[in-house]
């Protein structure tokens, strides 16, 4: 008996080592999710791979390995071909059977395809507002500009000029690293920089700096490229000369560049000079939109014969651990032009029509400074202070002379005028800004402060000379006048901005923004008119103005954001009061007037998917009177032309609701935006026109009460890779739909109007070796104009048809070859089709070692058919312009492009 | 009516279990078996006597000029689910060309994964030996390195056999059978590569076909000789005869086992 117990009890003993663990699991496919029969599972020793058991799972996945000691360490292999292998830890505890449950296997092709799916993928990705492009591993031939490698990114156009468009929209700021670099014109930065040194090029929208500092948005939106350089790529010295000369029957052409670049760390320095008679006035053509004041006798609108010079400088620095940055440039340049146009306008009015032919020449000249710096500081641990200037002086002079008819729609004679005209000008403007922001501990606790202030003055002398003679559709002349004007025109500015915003969370999921702005304008004009040839000295007071106006406006803003998920919301709005003060010192009148300010808003952005957006928003604000409005100068009234005041105008109010649709497919590369919206202006402030029959106009600004102005516009783009013919095709069209009112000599004049475009563009590129684009556009104009019983409608078609091929015949020789197709096709008024057809080719070969020096043959306008040609229609006016651009040249000019790029120090 | 008829055929022959790859039955597969003279030929030849060794620099050059390095023979492995047989495809180089060394030579192994024996019938020295004995149980080892071999996706595993012989074998789990060249087994597929590497002995697939399943596996005839002999038996015997001709070197045994 006991030793029939002790024999049990030893036998318990062995327990501790019992040979029944089992482990048991289901073999299934990650995707499909349905059992792997006959999967191979083989059982090892953790400790030594040595295989103890191996088998297949059975029809249902199952497999079981039994009769397996515990407290051991197993490794299991299960594969099945064509499927990753997997190998799992298993570690038996105490009498524990294993069930391992469902264990998944990944196919491999599977995984194939989102290896490449994502290693695609990684080349263009959108992440919230931002779509960024890898171009790190983008090779383009040596000397490649950063314009050269937008060109072929797909979802960004790049047209002739320079100006770059990214789904359809205007890239307004490009930036480098994220600081601001030649901020002026974006195509200092494309032009001037290398394709290799770019990393990864990010496109998003940036919000006007005066909705981030209010935190209020305000609609303004920009998109804005940053350029991300290469870490080895952006230390170094770069730069390029370009000099070249041709044969023209106009004139002849030159055109000089030069830039050169010091990048080291965090800190660039950049020079440019360039002087040329070819129309680039810059790098490209600018559009001065920022800075200065408009200097008219610098911009070139494409007519007349150009010369331009320039220098710009720049330099940024961040230093202390990027606590304190600098950024500043400085531009002066120095221009001329002169040409000649001939115009041919017709104006509907009820008492008929009336057409004018005018021939005018011109002669434009003028210089100017500009210099802008930011200096940025942290202050302790979430404050930044800002500090920034701009200060630009230009002057300039211009002339012109011309000759115009006016006849009725008999083809009568109305009247006939000459005139003389010359202008000098000068302009000084000085801004300067101070920006204190603070983050609070508390997340979405910040409060930031503001002060602005803004001085300009012009003045300018023109000499206007003209003779009248007036027929009045009669065969003989009735009459003349001549009225000989010396006006000096004296204009200064003061502006001074304060605000101070607070926001703060309420919970998760909202928050809020409080903020206060006031501003105060005050305008001081001194413009007088004397009759040039009478010389009691006395000022013309029917054409001077001597005003004191100025404006004091203060809003609040208050508005509530919501973000959960996938929605986020904003709601809110401004309101505040406009108080205008106007002072005219000739008729010894002092006005003042108060205006109610209420600018509602609302929005909600809905995120489809990771890379789908959708969002509606509103935006209602009061539109005042300005200054102009309310008493126009005096000063402006010319030989047929009167204004006069009008203090009791209201004002209007404009709604504007739009609807966005931006969406980028990862997996076929496509690009989706749709944009709708529909503005309408309640009591919009209109010029009121009364014509007499000789022609001269009698102008006002009315109110036009209980007429709402209508728009509707819709834009939308679409580009998408065709795989199998590599091309990435792009369509985009675009509408405008409106009702616009005026009054005319009393009646009311409704004008509809429609324009719809639609676009494609083919592209297809292959790296250093060809990039070809084509592409056409229609545009269909309808006006139509309802006034009383008469309806007018003038409707015309205009065809685009544009291509571009550039070829690379090897890596040291390139050609050009861009020809432009351009039809506006004729009307009602206009009898002719217009057609043009423009053909530029060149094509380069660069010498020694990385393409160092390049040879280009250029030809520009070959067919010579650019002949500057437009033709606007408005509410009551249809007029074609004819004037003289530049044509047909040829060019050679040598390019020397250096680069040392020196290594980083780790 | 017909519609019926194809949702039946159709509910009859789906299969709600995966299988997208298809496993073969029955194949045959051609083995490549290479074995490096240059290493091996001082070893043999060594004590045997038939080549001075005072003219042995002189034969070996010879030998290298006049003959391939390599001694290449294929083989066949016809495989069933669970039994293999494994016999030579074609001529068999002439085992010590022109030595006059009548070798032991492989003819034929029929092996039965099931019960885990075999049958072999072997050639040696114009003797004919019938051997019927049980598997060699192999420990292998599994590694990570993957190779392909005839198409196949093939991991590799290690093992020592006869204690101290270093074999490396790859194996694919895509063919169910667990056999292999040779008297190889034991891994979770089929072999489709073994080496031994201090030996200079390899065999690799290099072609694979799959066979009909109503193709019927040939019985070898030897299965019905009513005497077998064991393996170790066999072993012996050869020994012996390699001892009196001076051929008992290492890497002999070593072949013969094989």
């Amino acid at each position: 008996m006991k030793n029939y117990l002790l024999l049990l009890l030893l036998f318990n003993c062995f327990n501790a080592f019992s040979q029944d663990i089992t482990i048991r699991g289901v073999i299934n496919d990650s995707a499909l999710k349905m059992n792997i029969h006959n999967a191979s599972v083989v059982l090892l020793n953790a400790k030594d791979s040595i295989i103890l058991s191996d088998l297949r799972a059975s029809s249902n996945g199952v497999f079981v390995f039994s009769g397996l000691y515990n407290n051991q360490n197993y490794i299991l292999l299960i594969s099945y071909p064509g499927y990753l292998s997997l190998a799992k830890q298993i570690t038996i505890g105490q009498n524990n059977n294993v069930d391992l449950g469902s264990i998944f296997l990944t196919s491999k092709e599977v995984l194939l395809k989102e290896v490449v799916v994502k290693s695609s993928i990684r080349s263009i990705q959108l992440r919230g507002d931002t779509l960024q492009y890898n171009t790190s591993e983008i090779k383009l031939p040596p000397n490649a500009s950063v314009e050269d490698l937008l060109k072929i990114l797909p979802g960004l156009q790049v047209d002739p000029n320079g100006k770059i468009s990214a789904q359809g929209k205007k890239v307004k700021k490009v930036l480098v690293d994220g600081e601001e670099f030649f901020s002026d014109d974006p195509v200092f930065v494309t032009r001037n920089l290398r394709s290799e040194m770019v990393a990864k090029v990010q496109v998003y929208d940036k919000k006007s700096d005066a909705a981030l500092f209010t935190g209020i948005d305000d609609g303004i939106k920009d998109k804005v490229i940053n350029l991300q350089l290469k870490q080895d790529k952006s230390n170094g010295v770069f730069g390029k000369v370009e000099a070249g000369i041709g044969l023209g029957h106009q004139f002849t052409p030159y055109n000089t560049q030069a830039m050169l670049n010091s990048f080291k760390g965090k800190r660039k320095t950049s020079g440019y000079m360039a002087s040329n008679n070819i129309g680039q006035s810059g790098l490209g053509t600018t559009e001065k939109n920022q800075l200065g004041v408009k200097n008219d006798m610098e911009q070139y609108d494409g007519k007349g014969l150009p010369q331009f010079s320039m220098i710009g400088l720049h330099f940024d620095n961040k230093w202390n651990k990027d606590r304190n940055s600098f950024n500043g440039d400085y531009y002066y340049s120095i221009s001329n032009v002169s040409g000649f146009d001939s115009t041919f306008t017709n104006t509907i009015l009820p008492i008929g029509a009336i057409k004018r032919f005018a021939n005018t020449d011109f002669q434009k000249e003028g210089f100017s400074h500009k210099m802008n710096f930011a200096y940025k500081q942290q202050v302790g641990t979430r404050g930044t202070i800002t500090f920034s200037n701009t200060a630009s002086y230009n002057k300039g002079t211009s002339s012109q002379q011309s000759a115009s008819s006016d006849l009725n729609g008999n083809e009568q004679f109305l009247n006939r005028t000459n005139n003389q005209t010359s202008v000098n000008g000068e302009g000084r403007r000085i801004q300067t800004a101070f920006l204190f922001q603070q983050k609070f501990k508390q997340p979405g606790r910040t409060i930031s402060f503001s002060i602005e202030q803004q001085s300009t003055s012009s003045n300018e002398q023109q000499t206007n000379i003209t003779a009248t003679e007036f027929f009045n559709g009669k065969p003989l002349l009735d009459s003349t006048r001549n009225l000989d004007l010396f006006k000096g025109k004296d204009q200064t500015l003061q502006n001074f901005k304060i605000g101070l915003s607070f926001s703060n969370k309420i919970n998760n999921a909202f928050s809020f923004i409080l903020s206060v702005n006031s501003a105060y304008d005050v305008v001081n004009d001194h413009n007088l008119s004397n009759r040039i040839f009478n010389p009691t000295g006395a000022i013309d007071s029917l054409f001077s103005t001597i005003r004191n106006d100025s404006r004091k406006i203060f809003l609040g803003n208050l508005s509530f954001n919501f973000v959960k998920n996938k929605v986020s919301a904003s709601l809110g709005s401004g309101s505040g009061t406009n108080r205008i003060f106007i002072n005219n010192l000739i008729q010894k009148k002092e006005f003042e007037r108060s205006f109610s300010v209420w600018k509602p808003f609302g929005r909600v952005q809905y995120s489809i998917s990771d890379n789908t957006n959708f969002e509606i928003s509103y935006r209602g604000t009061t539109v005042a009177p300005s200054f102009q409005e309310l008493s126009p100068h005096a000063f402006n009234n010319a030989q047929l032309v009167t204004f006069s005041d009008n203090l009791s105008i209201n004002n209007a109010f404009s709604n504007k609701v739009s609807l966005t649709y931006e969406s980028f497919r990862s997996l076929t590369k496509s690009f989706t935006g749709l944009v709708v919206s529909h503005t309408s202006t309640k009591n919009p402030i209109k010029l009121l026109s009364n014509i007499n029959t000789s022609g001269a106009y009698f102008l006002q600004y009315v109110n036009m009460t209980g007429y709402s102005d209508q728009e509707l516009e819709l834009t939308g783009f679409y580009s998408k890779p065709i795989p199998s013919l590599k091309i990435q095709a792009t369509i985009d069209l675009s509408g405008k739909s409106g009702k616009n009112f005026s009054f005319i000599n009393g009646s009311l004049n409704k004008l509809i109007y429609n324009i719809a475009s639609t676009g494609v563009l083919l592209s297809k590129n292959k790296s250093g070796k060809y990039e070809i684009q084509l592409g056409g556009t229609i545009y269909y104009d309808v006006n139509s104009l309802n006034e009383g019983l008469k309806n007018i409608r003038n409707n015309f078609v205009t065809y685009k048809l544009k291509s571009a091929i550039d070829l690379y015949l090897s890596s040291s020789f390139q050609m050009h070859c861009d020809a432009e197709f351009f039809r506006q096709g004729k009307n009602n008024i206009f009898t002719d089709n217009f057609d043009r057809m423009v053909w530029n080719a060149w094509i380069s070969k660069s010498l020694l070692k990385n393409n160092l020096i390049t040879v280009k043959l250029a030809a520009n306008d070959i067919l010579n058919s650019n002949t500057g040609f437009s033709r606007i229609a408005t509410s009551t006016i249809f007029s074609e312009n004819r004037y003289l651009a530049i044509r047909r040249y040829f060019m050679l000019s040598a390019i020397w492009n250096f680069t040392k790029y020196n290594p980083v120090k780790q | 009516m017909i519609r019926l008829f194809f949702i039946v055929i159709f509910l009859v022959t789906y299969d709600s279990s995966f299988s997208q790859y298809h496993f073969v039955e029955r194949g045959r597969i051609i083995y490549e078996r290479k074995i490096n003279t240059h290493a091996i030929l001082p070893e043999v030849i060594g004590e045997s006597g038939i080549v001075l060794k005072e003219d042995f620099p002189t034969f070996f050059q010879k030998y290298k000029v006049d003959h391939p390095q390599f001694w290449i023979d294929s083989f066949q492995l016809i495989f069933d689910h669970d039994s293999t047989l494994y016999k030579p495809a074609g001529f068999i180089s002439p085992f010590l060309h022109g030595i006059g060394v009548p070798m032991a030579d492989k003819n034929q192994v029929l092996t039965d994964l099931s019960s885990f024996h075999f049958v072999a019938e072997k050639n040696a020295y114009n003797e004919q030996k019938v051997i019927r004995d049980t598997l060699n149980k192999i420990r292998w080892k599994l590694t990570d390195e993957i190779r392909e071999i005839a198409g196949f996706e093939c991991r590799r595993a290690n093992a020592l056999i006869n204690d101290s012989i270093y074999i490396v074998a790859f194996y694919t789990d895509a063919i169910k059978t667990k056999g292999g060249p040779e008297l190889f087994n034991g891994l979770p597929g089929m072999i489709l590569g073994v080496a031994i590497p201090h030996y200079h002995i390899s065999y690799f697939a290099t072609r694979f076909e799959a066979l009909s399943k109503t193709e019927k596996m040939t019985f070898p005839n030897f299965l019905f000789q009513k005497r077998k002999i064991r393996q170790i038996d066999y072993f012996n015997e050869m020994l012996d005869y390699l001892r009196e001709r001076n051929l008992d070197n290492p890497w002999m045994k070593v072949f013969i086992r094989l």
